[in-house]
C-alpha cells in the first residue's frame, strides 16, 4: 500500500526552483534514504511533505490529497524532525515532547490521558524518563536527538521523516539512533523517510534510496543500484570506491585525490 | 531561563499554582479594601461582602457611609486593577511568545504611542470624555498600522515587524510632542495620563474594560500550547499542526485589543507586561500552559498591590502607578536582561 505520494511536486524559494516534477511512491512500513549532494533539495523535499513550504503539484497521504487535510490533521499524519531543532531555552524535556501532541489537542481542553500516556510511552521506549524534568539546554547532542526523536513519536502520526538525524552524532550514537528508529519503525509500523548525509549508513538502513540532485530524482532504487561510483562522482563530483558483500551490505569509501597525496609524501619526504 | 525547569505536565503541580495566585489575589485585594484613609472593619467587610451573594442574608454592622467607601470607591478600585493587571501581563506574555523575544511588552507594537497620540488629541480638543476611546482607537489603529508596514516591508519575519513598531512609536511620539507644544496648557493632564491611574467614577471603567480584557485573556489561554509551539520556530509549529501565520494574527490581534482597553480606562502603566510573565516563568517554567493563565492571576495580584502602595505611601495624596510599577519593573528587567544574556 502506498502511504505517500507525491505528483509532479515542484518548490520555488524566493523565485529560484529548488525542486522541479518530483513523482514518488513510497510504501506503507518502508524505510526510504533520501540522498544526494548538498543544495539538492532534501531538506526541502521533507519540508513540502509535512506541508511546511508552499509546493506545486500534489501530495497524497494513504491515497488522500493532504492539501484537503489542513494543517492539523495534516499533522496527525505526518512528523518532521528538522536537522537543527529550535531549543527553546528553560523548556523542559517533558514540556518539549508533548508539543509533539499539538495537533491532537482542543483550544480549550486540558491535556487528555491518552495525551500524557503517549508522552509517556514516547519517554520510555526511548530510556529518557529519567530526563523528563531536565531543560532541554542542559542535554547532550545525543540525549536532545532522542528527545526531538520523542516528540515525533508522541505525535502517533505513522509517517515519519527524518532530516539529517545523525549529523551532529558520533559513529556509536549515529547506529543507536537509526536502530532505534528501526525498531519503532517494526513494532509500530511506522514508514520512515530520511535525508541521511552519510551514504554508507543509509545503504545499511534504508530499503530503498532516491538520490537527488539539482532539485531532480537521479536515480531510485535500492543501495547497490543507486550508489555507483559513476554516480556518485557526477553528482557529488567526489571519487568514491564502492564496496559490496552478504554481511555488510554496501559500503562507500571516499577515495584521496592522488595528486594531493602524492604532494603531502613529497612534503612529508622532504622534512 | 535559569537551571532546569519544572516539568508542567502532572496537572496537580499547575493546579496547586492556579489556586495559590487566586488566593493571592483573594488575600491582597481584601487587604485593599480595608485600608486607606477610613479604616473598615475585617468582620464587617467580609460580612458585607458575604451579604451579595445569594442565599446568604447577614447583617454587616457597616454604617451608610462605609459600605459607600467600599461599594463605590475601593472594590471598583480593585477590579479595575486586576483587570488592567491581569490583561497587561497576559498581553505581555503572548506578545513575548509570538515574536519570541523576552524583552517585548504589549506596546511593543506601537500601542502605547499611539494610544498617547489619541489621548493627548482629546485633551488638546478639551473633550475628556473622548479620552478612552481616543487612546482605545489610537492604539489600535498604531498596530494596525505597524503590523501592514511590517508585513510589506519585509515579509513574514518578526524582525521587521518589531522594527516597524520602533518606528511607528518614534513618528507618533513626535506628532504627539507637536501637539503638546501647540497645546502647553494641556502638558499637565497629558503628563498625569501617561503615567498612568487607577481612578473611578464608581463601575463604569470596569463595566467598560471588562468585555475586551476578559475575552482577550480567553482568547491568548486558548492559544496556549500554539504559544508553545511557537517556541520551536515557523517551520516545525507548522510540522505539530500550527497554521502558523493565522495563530499569530490572532494572538496578536486579541492581545491588543485588551492592552488598548487598559490603556484607555487607566493611561499607560508600563512593565507589568514584562515584569509578572518572567516572574511566573522563573517560579513555574516556560510552558504558557502554566504562564499564561498564573500571569493572569499573578498580574491582577501584582497590580492591586501596586496600586495600593500608591495611594498609601504618601497618603493622603496619591503616587502615579506607573511610577511604582516602574521602580519595581526597572531593576527587574535588568536582572531579566543578565539571566537572558547567561543563557543565550
Amino acid at each position: 500500500m502506498t502511504a505517500l505520494a507525491l505528483n509532479g511536486l515542484s518548490v520555488s524559494l524566493s523565485g529560484r526552483p529548488v525542486l522541479e516534477g518530483i513523482d514518488l511512491d513510497i510504501e506503507a512500513g518502508s524505510w526510504v534514504g533520501i540522498v544526494g549532494p548538498n543544495g539538492a533539495g532534501k531538506t526541502t523535499l521533507l519540508r513540502a511533505m509535512a506541508g511546511a513550504v508552499a509546493y506545486g503539484g500534489s501530495v497524497a497521504i494513504d491515497g488522500r490529497p493532504a492539501e484537503s487535510l489542513g494543517t492539523r490533521r495534516r499533522a496527525r499524519h505526518i512528523a518532521l524532525l528538522p536537522q537543527r531543532p529550535e531549543v527553546p531555552p528553560g523548556m523542559s524535556v517533558t514540556d518539549y515532547v508533548l508539543l509533539g501532541r499539538a495537533p491532537h489537542q482542543g483550544y480549550f481542553a486540558a491535556e487528555s490521558a491518552g495525551d500524557l500516556r503517549a508522552v509517556d510511552e514516547a519517554l520510555g521506549s526511548l530510556e529518557l524518563a529519567e530526563l523528563a524534568g531536565r531543560s532541554l539546554d542542559t542535554l547532550s547532542g545525543g540525549e536532545l536527538q532522542r528527545v526531538v526523536l520523542a516528540r515525533a513519536l508522541a505525535q502517533s502520526a505513522p509517517i515519519m521523516l527524518l532530516d539529517e538525524p545523525t549529523t551532529s552524532l558520533d559513529v556509536g550514537h549515529q547506529q543507536q539512533l537509526l536502530t532505534l528508529v528501526d525498531d519503532l519503525r517494526r513494532t509500530c509500523g511506522l514508514t520512515v523517510v530520511a535525508a541521511i548525509h552519510d551514504l554508507t549508513l543509509a545503504a545499511q538502513f534504508c530499503d530503498r534510496l532516491v538520490m537527488l540532485a539539482e532539485g531532480r530524482v537521479v536515480a531510485d532504487g535500492p543501495a547497490r543500484d543507486v550508489l555507483t561510483e559513476s554516480s556518485i562522482r557526477r553528482h557529488y563530483g567526489a571519487r568514491v570506491r564502492i564496496l559490496s558483500g552478504g554481511d555488510f551490505g554496501v559500503v562507500v569509501i571516499p577515495l584521496r585525490d592522488s595528486a594531493q597525496v602524492s604532494e603531502r609524501d613529497t612534503m612529508s619526504a622532504n622534512e | 531561563m535559569i537551571a532546569a525547569a519544572p516539568t508542567a505536565v502532572p496537572s496537580r503541580a499547575g493546579r496547586r499554582r492556579m489556586v495559590a495566585g487566586a488566593l493571592a489575589v483573594m488575600v491582597i485585594s481584601l487587604v485593599a479594601a480595608l485600608t486607606g484613609p477610613a479604616d473598615l472593619p475585617l468582620s464587617g467587610a467580609l460580612r458585607e461582602l458575604a451579604g451579595r451573594l445569594p442565599f446568604i442574608e447577614v447583617s454587616s454592622g457597616l454604617t451608610e457611609i462605609q459600605r459607600e467607601i467600599l461599594w463605590s470607591w475601593r472594590l471598583p478600585r480593585i477590579a479595575l486593577g486586576a483587570l488592567v493587571g491581569a490583561v497587561l501581563s497576559v498581553s505581555g506574555a503572548a506578545y513575548q511568545g509570538v515574536f519570541r523575544n523576552p524583552l517585548a511588552d504589549p506596546y511593543l507594537l506601537g500601542a502605547a504611542a499611539g494610544a498617547g497620540v489619541g489621548a493627548t488629541l482629546a485633551f488638546a480638543a478639551e473633550a475628556d470624555a473622548l479620552v478612552a476611546p481616543a487612546a482605545f482607537l489610537g492604539a489600535t489603529v498604531a498596530v494596525a498600522v505597524t503590523y501592514w508596514l511590517g508585513r510589506t516591508a519585509g515579509g513574514r519575519t518578526s524582525t521587521a515587524l518589531i522594527l516597524a513598531g520602533v518606528a511607528m512609536a518614534s513618528f507618533l511620539t513626535a506628532i504627539q510632542t507637536f501637539v503638546l507644544q501647540a497645546n502647553v496648557e494641556t502638558l499637565r493632564e497629558v503628563y498625569v495620563w501617561i503615567l498612568g491611574r487607577l481612578t473611578t467614577t464608581g463601575w463604569d471603567e470596569v463595566l467598560l474594560l471588562a468585555p475586551y480584557a476578559l475575552i482577550s485573556i480567553a482568547v491568548v489561554l486558548a492559544h496556549r500550547r500554539v504559544l508553545d509551539a511557537l517556541a520551536v520556530g515557523d517551520d516545525e509549529a507548522t510540522a505539530l499542526g500550527v497554521p502558523v501565520a493565522r495563530a499569530r494574527i490572532v494572538i496578536v490581534v486579541f492581545a491588543t485589543l485588551g492592552t488598548a482597553a487598559a490603556v484607555a480606562v487607566s493611561g499607560l502603566i508600563g512593565f507589568v507586561g514584562i515584569i509578572v510573565p518572567h516572574a511566573v516563568r522563573l517560579l513555574a517554567g516556560t510552558s504558557y500552559r502554566v504562564v499564561a493563565p498564573l500571569s493572569a492571576l499573578f498580574g491582577a495580584a501584582f497590580l492591586v498591590a501596586a496600586d495600593l502602595a500608591a495611594r498609601t505611601i504618601i497618603s493622603p495624596a496619591e503616587l502615579p502607578i506607573g511610577v511604582v510599577t516602574a521602580f519595581l519593573g526597572a531593576p527587574f528587567f535588568v536582572l531579566v536582561l543578565r539571566m537572558t544574556r547567561r543563557t543565550a
